[in-house]
C-alpha cells in the first residue's frame, strides 16, 4: 500500500458506469481543479472587503469623531451618535454580507460523497452555492440602504439640531464680610448684586461696596 | 457484443462502450492482482482514487488519478463513523481507458479503447482486518 494509501478494499459493484455518472465524475474533477483559483481568489476578495471596512470604520468614528457633535445638547448628540453608531453597524454588516456573496464564505475540503449525499449532484452543489450567494446579495443591499438611510438621517439632525445651550455662562463667586456666596448672577443695579443660589430660594443681595473679591468660576462646588 | 473478453492489445478496435462485463472483468483483475486500486489521503480531507495496472478491455497499462475532494463553501463538515473521524461510504471509482495509445476507430486526438469501467472501494473495518 502506497504512503497516504486509506485501508480500502474492492467490492464487486453492482452496477456499470452511466453516462449521468461520467458526466458527474467528470464535473466533479472540474470543481476540485478550481479548489485553488477559487480560494486564491476568495482570499483576495476578503483582503479587499476587509480593508475597505477598516477605511470605514476609521473613518466614520475615529476621524470624524465627536466632532460632529460636540456643539449640541447632550440629548441631540446621543442622538445623532446612536445614528451614526446604527448606520455604521448595518453598513458593515451590509457589506459583510455582500462580500460573502462576491468571494464565499466557510470554505472547507469536501469529499465527492459529501456532495453526493447532500446535494445528489455537482451541479445541484453550484446552484445551492449561486442561490447562497443571491441571498447574502439580496440581504447585503438591504441592510447598506437602511445604512444609509440612517446616516443621511442624522446628517438632517445634525443639521436641524439646536446648539448647545450657553445658560448660565458662568458663576460669580462673591466675598463680603468675611463670606463666599456663589451663583448665577441675575442683576447688578443700584449698587448691589443679585445672585441666585442653590441653597436659597431668593437671590442673595450683595451691596458691590462690601464685596472684597469678585471672581468668575466655572461652578459653585 | 464487439470485443473480447480478454482483451487484444493495439488490435482492439476503439468503442465507447460502459457494459457491465467490463466492470466485471476489472473486478476480476483486481482479484489477480494485475489491476490495482486504492484510496490515498495525503492530508485530512484531501482524497484521491488511485487505479493501475490492466485495463479490462484492451489490456493495455492504465494509471488513473481522480480527486475526491475538493473545496466547497457551503458544506457543513464530513459525515463519519462515530468517533473515528473516518468516512463511512462506499465509493464508487468511475475509470476509463486512458492507456494512452491510439486504438483503430478512434476519433482524431484520442487514445485509450473507450472503455469505462466501475470499481467501488470500502472500508475495511477492524472486525475484517481480524478476520
Amino acid at each position: 500500500m502506497a504512503d497516504g494509501a486509506s485501508n480500502y478494499r474492492p467490492r464487486r459493484p453492482s452496477s456499470t458506469p452511466s453516462q449521468g455518472s461520467l458526466s458527474e465524475r467528470d464535473a466533479f474533477i472540474a470543481l476540485s481543479r478550481q479548489s485553488l483559483p477559487e480560494v486564491r481568489a476568495s482570499a483576495e476578495a476578503w483582503r479587499n472587503g476587509l480593508s475597505a471596512f477598516l477605511t470605514l470604520v476609521t473613518a466614520g468614528v475615529i476621524i470624524k469623531g465627536r466632532d460632529t457633535t460636540a456643539g449640541l445638547p447632550v440629548s441631540w448628540r446621543i442622538l445623532i451618535t446612536g445614528l451614526i453608531g446604527a448606520g455604521l453597524a448595518l453598513a458593515v454588516a451590509g457589506l459583510w454580507r455582500v462580500l460573502a456573496a462576491h468571494a464565499g464564505t466557510r470554505y472547507r475540503l469536501s469529499t465527492r460523497q459529501d456532495i453526493r449525499q447532500t446535494y445528489g449532484t455537482v451541479e445541484a452543489y453550484q446552484l445551492a452555492v449561486a442561490e447562497r450567494a443571491t441571498d447574502d446579495l439580496s440581504t447585503g443591499r438591504r441592510l447598506v440602504f437602511a445604512a444609509l438611510a440612517l446616516l443621511l438621517i442624522s446628517v438632517g439632525v445634525n443639521w436641524w439640531a439646536p446648539p448647545a445651550s450657553t445658560s448660565p455662562p458662568a458663576y460669580l463667586r462673591a466675598t463680603f464680610n468675611n463670606t463666599d456666596t456663589c451663583g448665577v448672577p441675575q442683576l447688578a443695579d443700584n449698587g448691589q448684586l443679585w445672585l441666585a443660589t442653590s441653597s436659597s430660594h431668593d437671590p442673595v443681595v450683595i451691596p458691590l461696596a462690601q464685596i472684597t473679591s469678585l471672581a468668575v468660576v466655572p461652578s459653585c462646588a | 457484443m464487439v470485443s473480447s473478453r480478454t482483451g487484444t492489445g493495439s488490435n482492439e478496435r476503439f468503442e465507447r462502450t460502459t457494459t457491465f462485463e467490463w466492470t466485471e472483468r476489472a473486478f476480476e483483475l483486481l482479484g489477480s492482482g494485475a489491476l490495482r486500486a486504492e484510496i490515498q489521503e495525503h492530508s485530512p480531507g484531501g482524497r484521491w482514487a488511485h487505479v493501475w495496472g490492466q485495463c479490462p478491455r484492451c489490456g493495455h497499462r492504465i494509471d488513473d488519478w481522480q480527486p475526491l475532494s475538493a473545496v466547497t463553501g457551503l458544506l457543513s463538515g464530513r459525515r463519519t463513523r462515530s468517533g473515528t473521524g473516518e468516512t463511512v461510504d462506499v465509493e464508487p471509482v468511475d475509470v476509463g481507458c486512458g492507456c494512452g495509445t491510439t486504438h483503430p476507430g478512434a476519433p482524431d486526438g484520442t487514445t485509450g479503447c473507450g472503455v469505462s469501467f466501475r470499481i467501488e472501494l470500502e472500508p475495511v473495518t477492524d472486525v475484517d482486518a481480524v478476520d
